[in-house]
C-alpha cells in the first residue's frame, strides 16, 4: 500500500476502530432472581468494557456472559446454573429504554445520548442489562449471533442493491470469503473484514478527493469526478430524525413537517431548541432512500449532504437551507458538515452494513 | 409505469384502485383491509384475518361390551377453530427496492407476537414444498425479522429480492398480452403482486367479477 492509500484510508481505519466505554449494571429485579440479592457481590457490581461503534451487542453479549455473569454466578455461591442464562436472553436499557440490539453500537449512542454533538456526552455510556423479560413488543425476540448474521447480510443484499442494481456481488461470495467477512464484524477484525468487503465494494478511486471542512466554502461543486470503474447507482443512506411523540401509537408529528420545519428559518422538530430532553428511540423516524451520487440535472456536481437530506423529507425548495442551522447531523460521534459529499461519506463514513447511518437532531 | 418498479406515487395508486376492487370481496371472506396513513404521509396497505387452528378432537366411547379396553377413545376427528389468533399483513413500498415488501405479524389471542418464521409459516403455509422453498433461501430464510419501515415495532418480512422478477416472469405489462394472456395496470398490480407474495404466508385473494 503506498502513502496516498494509506492516507486515503486514514479516516475509514479510524471509524472502524472507534469504540464506547461502556458501563454495565445487572437489572435489580435480575439480580434478585439469580443471587436472591438486588446487590451483587463485589467486585461484580458493575462490568466495564470497551465496544466497537461498528459491532453489534449481540456479539458482545457472550463476552459478557463469560466474563462477568458466569463468574458473578459461581463465585457468589448461587445454585442457578450459569446455563440458565442463555445469550439470547440478554437484552440492554439505556434509561428506561429497550436497546435495538440490530442496531450498530454507535448509531445508538448517537441516537440516545445527549449532546453527542456538542462533544459533551456522557462517557463511559451507562446501561442496565438484563437477563429476563425481553420486551417483545419492543425489540425483536431472541438476539443471537445467528439471527444477527442473518439480519445482517440482509442489509449488506440491500446495500448492493442500492449500489448495483443488483445482489450479485453478495450472493456471488463464496462460502469461505462469506464467513471471514462475518468473523471480520464478529471479531472487529479491519483486516479480515476489509479483505471481503474490497470485493463487495471494489473502492471506487475519487482521486484527490479532500475531507469534507466546515467552512462555509463548500467544494461540492469543484470537486474532481469520481475516476475508476465503479460507480454507484445510488449510495445506501438511512436518515434517523427525531421527532416529537411515538411512530407506533400515531401520535408522532408528521415527520416529513418535522424536516419541512427544521428547513425554515426559527423551526426545529422539537419544543426547546438546545435542550438536553431524553431521547426517545420511538421518537425518531428513519427514512431510507437511494441517495445519487450527483445533484439532480447534473454530472458533475456531486451530491452532498444536504442534498440527501431535502432528498429524504421531500423537501422540493432547493433554496431552502434553514435546517442546516437549526439541525445537527451526527454519525460515528461526530458533527458532519452538511455541505460534505455524499460520495465522501460512502467511501469513509460507512457502518459495516455498508450504510451511511446519519442521526438528525435539533440545535 | 415503468413496470414492475413503482414510484412511491404510484405504489399509493395501486393501493387505493386495490382497496376499491377487492374491499367487499375480501371483507365477505373474513378478511378486513384498511388503508393506513404513516406519520410521514405514507400510505400503506392492512388486510387482518382469523388464523384458524387445526384441533383434534377424539369422541370418547362409552361401550359395556369394551369394559375391558385400555383404549376408551373413539373416532377422531379435525376440526379448524379460531381461538382468536389473528395476522397482518401490512404493504408497504420500499424506495430501495422500487416494489411493495409484505410485512407480516402474528397475534394471539394472549397478546403474543408470534415472529417466529417458522412457526407462522407453520400455522399459515400449507404447501409443504412453498415451506421447504422458503427454509432453504440464504441468510436464514424467505421471511426475515425486522422493524416495521412506518411503525418502528418489529414485524417478520418476505425477503423482496426477487419480487420485481417474479412479478416480470409471471405477469406482462400491457402490450404483451398476446404472449401471456393477461395485462396489468395500477388497476391489477396489487393484486398480481399479492397472489405472489401472500401464497407464502397463507393469504389468498378471492376471485372478483371483471367489469
Amino acid at each position: 500500500m503506498d502513502y496516498r492509500e494509506a492516507e486515503q484510508r486514514a479516516p475509514l481505519k479510524r471509524v472502524w476502530k472507534g469504540m464506547i466505554p461502556i458501563e454495565l449494571q445487572l437489572a435489580a429485579s435480575d439480580a434478585i432472581e439469580l443471587l436472591a440479592s438486588a446487590v451483587l457481590p463485589e467486585p461484580f457490581q458493575t462490568f466495564y468494557m470497551l465496544i466497537p461503534r461498528v459491532g453489534y451487542l449481540p456479539f458482545i453479549s457472550g463476552k459478557i456472559k463469560e466474563r462477568w455473569l458466569d463468574p458473578m454466578l459461581a463465585l457468589s455461591g448461587s445454585r442457578t446454573p450459569s446455563d440458565q442464562i442463555e445469550e439470547s436472553d440478554i437484552w440492554f436499557e439505556y434509561k428506561g429504554q429497550a436497546l435495538k440490539w440490530h442496531y450498530p453500537i454507535g448509531l445508538l449512542y448517537d441516537m440516545l445520548v445527549s449532546d453527542v454533538h456538542r462533544g459533551d456526552a456522557e462517557l463511559p455510556w451507562s446501561l442496565t442489562l438484563h437477563v429476563r423479560k425481553l420486551p417483545t413488543a419492543k425489540i425483536i425476540a431472541q438476539p443471537n449471533g445467528q439471527l444477527m448474521r442473518d439480519m445482517f447480510m440482509a442489509m449488506i443484499k440491500e446495500a448492493d442493491f442500492i449500489r448495483n442494481g443488483s445482489t450479485k456481488r453478495v450472493m456471488d461470495l463464496a462460502k469461505s470469503d462469506q464467513m471471514q467477512f462475518l468473523d471480520g464484524l464478529e471479531t472487529h477484525s479491519y483486516e479480515k473484514y476489509f479483505a471481503i468487503h474490497s470485493i463487495l465494494v471494489p473502492t471506487a478511486t475519487i482521486a484527490d478527493s479532500r475531507a469534507p471542512v466546515s467552512s462555509a466554502s463548500s467544494t461540492a461543486s469543484n470537486a474532481q469526478k469520481p475516476r475508476g470503474a465503479m460507480q454507484p447507482k445510488a449510495i445506501p443512506v438511512r436518515f434517523y430524525m427525531q421527532t416529537a411523540g411515538s411512530l407506533d401509537d400515531g401520535s408522532a408529528k408528521d415527520a416529513q413537517a418535522a424536516g419541512a420545519a427544521a428547513s425554515t428559518s426559527g423551526g426545529n422538530s422539537n419544543s426547546n431548541a438546545g435542550a438536553t430532553k431524553q431521547a426517545d428511540i420511538m421518537q425518531f423516524h428513519v427514512s431510507q432512500v437511494p441517495i445519487p451520487l450527483y445533484r439532480e440535472g447534473s454530472t458533475s456536481e456531486l451530491a452532498t449532504l444536504a442534498d440527501a437530506f431535502k432528498l429524504c423529507y421531500g423537501i422540493t425548495d432547493q433554496t431552502n437551507d434553514a435546517f442546516v442551522t437549526n439541525c445537527a447531523c451526527i454519525s460515528h460521534g461526530v458533527c458532519v458538515p452538511w455541505e460534505s459529499p455524499i460520495s465522501w461519506l460512502a467511501e469513509h463514513f460507512f457502518y459495516a452494513d455498508c450504510f451511511l447511518h446519519l442521526v438528525v437532531v435539533s440545535v | 409505469m415503468d413496470y414492475p418498479y413503482l414510484t412511491c406515487r404510484e405504489f399509493k395508486e395501486c393501493v387505493e384502485r386495490f382497496v376499491k376492487r377487492y374491499r367487499s370481496a375480501l371483507e365477505d371472506s373474513g378478511t378486513r383491509v384498511e388503508q393506513q396513513t404513516s406519520s410521514t404521509g405514507r400510505q400503506y396497505l392492512v388486510l387482518q384475518r382469523a388464523v384458524y387452528t387445526k384441533r383434534t378432537v377424539s369422541t370418547p366411547v362409552h361401550n359395556e361390551e369394551n369394559i375391558e379396553d385400555d383404549d376408551p377413545a373413539g373416532p377422531v376427528s379435525e376440526h379448524i377453530a379460531d381461538d382468536g389468533t389473528r395476522i397482518e399483513y401490512h404493504t408497504v413500498y420500499s424506495a430501495t427496492w422500487r416494489v411493495p415488501v409484505l410485512y407480516v405479524r402474528v397475534v394471539t389471542s394472549s397478546g403474543e407476537v408470534v415472529l417466529d418464521g417458522k412457526r407462522v409459516c407453520d400455522m399459515v403455509t400449507e404447501d409443504v414444498e412453498m415451506r421447504q422453498a422458503m427454509a432453504a433461501v440464504p441468510f436464514g430464510g424467505a421471511l426475515g425479522v425486522t422493524d416495521h419501515p412506518e411503525l418502528g415495532v418489529p414485524f417478520l418480512y418476505l425477503h423482496p429480492c426477487h419480487t420485481a422478477d417474479l412479478l416480470r416472469a409471471v405477469v406482462a405489462p400491457p402490450g404483451q398480452q398476446e404472449e401471456i394472456g393477461q395485462s396489468v395496470g395500477p388497476d391489477e398490480y396489487l393484486a398480481a403482486w399479492l397472489s405472489l407474495s401472500g401464497a407464502a404466508v397463507g393469504l389468498t385473494l378471492p376471485s372478483i367479477g371483471y367489469c
